[in-house]
């Protein structure tokens, strides 16, 4: 034991004691803060980020984000001057309401922050907030946020914030695929259940809780002040994704806020900002959509009519069938996107979401008519699955007398219904051509429901495609299996795509892009990103006969497409009457194709709803697009 | 006991610390001020009552010569590592680490009380190891820290798990450990350092630990800020109008950065008081290790001592952006019930080694001929006293 060390150890002590006294020597009497930064008012606030942009495939911008002036208010100092609120009203042109109505939330919040906290603590914190910037409004004009600024002793207590507006030049045009964004205050209801009882967390809660407005704020502010900077409603005007590839590419497009210290002088409302977390910039979404065909497109839906003369709600569809990348998908139901975007425009929203006729909101692609009826394209399932199963030859005939089974009413021939008329001797292709019921009837006698089921299964009905496009529906593919009450005309009716088969146009797509690129199964895509096609295993011959009625669908001298333009640009393709409704002889019309018929470049689907024969129609519908579609096909 | 014989001015220097302490919650709880809302004064009033029984506690822990704690050192090391592992397997996770135990209003951290069984533990083994000079010998006092320092590294604290071995060193050295086999061991901890940096930490941990070591807008928020709010007080402190929004908003302000308070609001002046009273207790504490013939006693003030010495330069060293966040409290002046009273039983046991510098009986000291026996008499049943060898 030495005594002498103990001396080191002391020393040892004293030595670091020496430095921070330098230290604070020089923090505090040789760089002292400046009396100015100590006047300052305080707060935390948002630094916005870009969204990112949604292109086209050739660079178009479908959506971008542009900036915008917010207002935020410091209530104690705005309501220091009386007059300063005639000012803002006078210059904003706002009504008085309004402003009313947005203090009043203020005050709410206020009062929503104090009641988290113990009694003892909500003076204070009264106190705080008062002196703290709100949002107040949002998208105020450049000369309002010009005059705020440069007249801070005029508007005291005012402070205009950047903002983000998100802009999507081309309305309608595409709706379906960009989508649109909702204001995160709009996510804040609690889930329920039927009864209407709170079964979780809302949305934004449960957002909040992942960090989705908050990212990289925990490690420097801590989670009690992401939980304020949220009751002080600063994520509120946050755009949350609410459908289409705004929704599906979310985790690319969005931004992630920054973090900054807003220090004001309340005498001049001279501010200043601090960087604390610098926000990150979303990245583009490239699209597969070809924007320039889909407004030509839009125009050609504009005067769809049906048989009846009237005008109808119609879509179509087209993509590449190799890949099953989405050319295009446009409806004339469509909605504009930017009436979402603060300020909402109302009138629209109401209308959107009231008009059941044209339901604008729903993404039949994805989800389907009403009706989700198909019809007699269906049988292109029917023929693949009698071929592979070895059922029927391609050359083997039946004989169409327009009506197959007397005791069943329900198993006619369209041409018997319509005309009263026969087929006569009919192979697989001149069913398909001429779109035959007796045929497939025939096909129903000869192989169990449960073949029929499989193959329909693998060309993807009953069951999502998995496009990248939100809440898509599987549609329903019925059997034995779901129908409690199931009779022997139910079988006969599924196997010409009738009875309850319901099916999305997304559905329908997949399958015809698999019948033109020779077998293989795509997943039906707007999004960058790997969807690989997988082969079905179909025979050539089968495929072989399957074309060959479908060309002439189009081409031959009793097809169902004969009489429309389709020929003009080598189409093949199928078309259908989707009876919907019985006894007014209401039906949808379909066409589903592709083009050119022997190597195709463009697989489309048009459905007019309620517009009658789908041959009559659909497919002169089709015909415009389809020509459309080539002449912009680089040769 | 002759109470001429206590170290006044050690006791004074931390009294007063304590007594910023208070001042410094007493301003955040001010209601002018609205930058810390959570803090009122009821924590003024809790820290009080902590301060008050602290010392009360302290002064009756002067009654009793310190040797007793030589005769419960193993019990107290057990008992705390015993604590600490329990913590670990069942303990409730406070803020993302399980390093405080619940017990009503109050909750108790085991690591504070584990740095002063430690201590005890140490001393106890080194004053009478028969020698230093071999690993071998050299291998009872490295686990005796390195246990501890494994069970808060877990926890995850790093802050406190770091300040173990320094402490471990310093004590070899006081016991008489050969300088070469210290410089080995600082070597292997030197080397160490990266690979458990590497490892052993997450990366948030690591953030803070470098964090400090960027340029001065690389810092921490919580850092900018306290350094801010340091470089505010400029000289002589400020003084703010009524109803100015008070200034910088810190998180943990009454307890990690505390000091920023005080250099806030008193400036220069008073953040240099702070470090002239940790000065004087360091040198106090010192003089008491190098008067006392014991070498247990002597141990124990160097541990002791340096336990708090880290912690104050760690803590300070953060506050004015030279030093990681580690969560570390500043001794005596920090919010906290826990760290108060440890800091307390620290200083009675320091004290108390200072009222009983007589020389006792170790056969090392004997054998080296430090301790003079000449003209003392021991008192009736001193032996006795002394405890069970």
């Amino acid at each position: 034991m030495e005594r002498s060390r103990v001396l080191v150890v002391a020393s040892l002590l004293l030595l670091p004691l020496g430095g921070l006294e330098a230290r604070i020597l020089w923090l505090q009497v040789l760089r002292p803060g400046g009396a100015a930064g100590d006047l300052m008012n305080r707060s935390l606030d948002l630094a916005p980020a870009l969204r990112g942009r949604i292109l086209d495939r050739q660079g178009k911008v479908l959506a971008f984000d542009d900036w915008s002036f917010d207002l935020h208010v410091v209530v104690d100092e705005f309501e220091k001057r009386p007059a300063a609120r005639e000012d803002l009203l006078a210059l904003t042109g706002r009504p008085a309401a309004e402003l009313d109505a947005a203090l009043e939330e203020i005050y709410k919040r206020v009062e929503k922050l104090m009641g988290l906290r113990p009694e003892r603590e909500r003076p204070k914190i009264y106190a705080r907030e008062r002196k703290t910037p709100y949002p107040l409004f949002k998208g105020i004009s450049k000369e309002s946020a010009y005059a705020i600024e440069t007249r801070g002793e005029k508007f005291p207590g005012l402070v205009v914030r950047e903002g983000l507006r998100r802009i999507y030049p081309y309305r309608e045009i595409g709706a379906h695929v960009v989508g649109y964004l909702g204001r995160a205050s709009g996510a804040k209801e609690p889930q329920r259940d039927r009864a209407g009882n709170p079964t979780g967390p809302s949305r934004f809660d449960k957002l909040l809780a992942e960090g989705y407005f908050s990212e990289g704020f925990d490690e420097m502010v801590g989670e009690e002040e992401v939980k304020l900077l949220a009751g002080r409603g600063l994520f509120d005007g946050i755009m949350l994704p609410l459908d289409g590839v705004e929704r599906t590419y979310d985790d690319k497009l969005r931004g992630h806020p920054g973090l900054l210290i807003l220090e004001r002088d309340p005498a001049t409302g001279k501010k200043t900002w601090a960087p604390i977390v610098a926000p990150r910039q979303g990245e583009d979404v490239t699209l597969s959509i070809d924007i320039e065909l889909q407004k030509d497109i839009a125009s050609i839906l504009g005067d769809a009519r049906g048989e009846d003369g009237l005008t109808k709600v119609a879509l179509a569809m087209v993509a590449d069938p190799a890949t099953g990348a989405i050319l295009a998908m446009q409806s004339n139901a469509s909605y504009d996107p930017n009436a979402f975007i603060p300020p909402t425009r109302t009138a629209d929203l109401e209308r959107y979401r009231t008009d059941a006729a044209t339901a604008a909101l729903r993404n039949r692609f994805v989800q389907g008519s009403k009706h989700g009826v198909l019809g007699s394209i269906f049988k292109i399932a029917t023929s693949a699955a009698a071929l592979e199963e070895g059922r029927v030859k391609p050359r083997d005939t039946f004989v169409c007398n327009g009506r197959y089974r007397p005791d069943l009413p329900g198993t006619n021939c369209w041409i018997w219904n319509k005309h009263g008329g026969m087929h006569g001797d009919v192979n697989l292709a001149d069913a398909l051509e001429q779109s035959c019921n007796c045929y497939f009837y025939s096909l129903g006698d000869r192989m169990p429901l449960g073949e029929l089921s499989t193959w329909a299964g693998k060309l993807g009905f009953g069951a999502k495609t998995g496009i990248d496009l939100p809440f898509e529906f599987p549609g329903g593919l019925p059997s034995p299996a779901t129908h409690a009450r199931w009779r022997n005309g139910d079988s006969y009716s599924l196997f010409i795509g009738q009875h309850e088969l319901t099916v999305t146009p997304v559905q329908v797509l997949k399958m015809i892009c698999a019948v033109a690129n020779g077998g293989n199964a795509v997943t039906p895509h707007v999004g960058p990103g790997e969807f690989p096609a997988t082969s079905l295993g179909l025979r050539p011959a089968t495929l072989a006969t399957i074309r060959e009625g479908l060309k002439a669908v189009v081409h031959g001298d009793r097809g169902t497409a004969r009489q429309t333009e389709l020929h003009a640009v080598d189409a093949a393709g199928k078309t259908g009457s989707a009876t919907f409704n019985v006894r007014d002889h209401k039906s949808h019309a379909w066409f589903a194709g592709y083009a050119p018929a022997d190597q195709a470049k463009f697989a489309i689907v048009v459905l007019v709803e309620d517009g009658g024969s789908g041959g009559h129609t659909a497919a002169p519908v089709a015909a415009r697009i389809a020509a459309r579609a080539m002449s912009s096909e680089p040769k | 006991m002759k109470l001429s014989r206590l170290d006044w001015p050690l006791l004074a220097a931390a009294l007063t610390l304590s007594g910023f302490g208070l001042f410094s919650l007493m301003s955040l709880a001010s209601p002018g001020n609205l930058s810390s809302v959570s803090i009122t004064n009821a924590h003024v009033i809790k820290q009080a009552i902590f301060f008050a029984a602290s010392v009360g506690l302290a002064i009756l822990l002067l009654l009793p010569g310190y040797q007793v704690t030589r005769r419960f050192a193993y019990l107290a090391y057990g008992a705390c590592a015993v604590a600490l592992i329990g913590l670990l397997l069942f303990g409730p996770y406070t803020r993302g680490a399980r390093g405080w135990i619940p017990l009503g209003p109050i909750s108790l951290q085991p690591a504070e009380f584990m740095k002063l069984a430690c201590v005890f533990a140490l001393a106890r083994w080194l004053s009478f190891a028969k020698d230093l000079d071999s690993w071998r010998s050299l291998a009872i006092p490295l686990a005796l820290a390195a246990v501890p320092t494994a069970l808060v590294f877990v926890q995850p604290d790093l802050g406190n798990a770091m300040l173990f071995f320094p402490v471990l060193l310093a004590m070899l050295f006081v016991g008489g450990a050969p300088r070469k086999k210290l410089a080995a061991l600082v070597i292997v901890a030197v080397v160490a350092v990266p690979f458990v940096y590497m490892y052993g930490m997450k990366p948030y941990q690591r953030d803070r630990l470098t964090g400090f070591l960027k340029t001065e807008k690389d810092l921490s928020y919580q850092q900018l800020q306290s350094v801010a709010a340091v470089r505010s007080g400029a000289f002589s402190g400020r003084d703010l109008p009524e109803g100015f929004n008070h200034s910088f908003h810190i998180p943990d302000r009454h307890t990690d950065f505390v000091y920023s308070i005080v250099a806030e609001e008193l400036g220069f002046l008073g953040s240099s008081a702070v470090l002239v009273l940790f000065g004087i207790f360091f040198l106090q504490a010192g003089r008491i290790a190098h008067r006392t013939v014991d070498p247990y006693g002597r141990l124990v003030v160097i541990g002791l001592t340096l336990f708090c010495g880290l912690q104050v330069f760690i803590n300070v060293g953060m506050n004015i952006g030279v030093a990681p966040i580690t969560g570390l409290t500043l001794p005596f002046v920090s919010y906290g019930g826990s760290s108060l009273l440890t800091c307390f039983l620290s200083l009675a046991a320091i004290l108390n080694v200072g009222l009983r510098w007589v020389p006792t009986f170790s056969g090392r000291d004997m054998d080296r001929g430090h301790v003079s026996i000449r003209g003392f008499k021991p008192p009736p049943f001193y032996w006795f006293r002394l405890g069970a060898r």
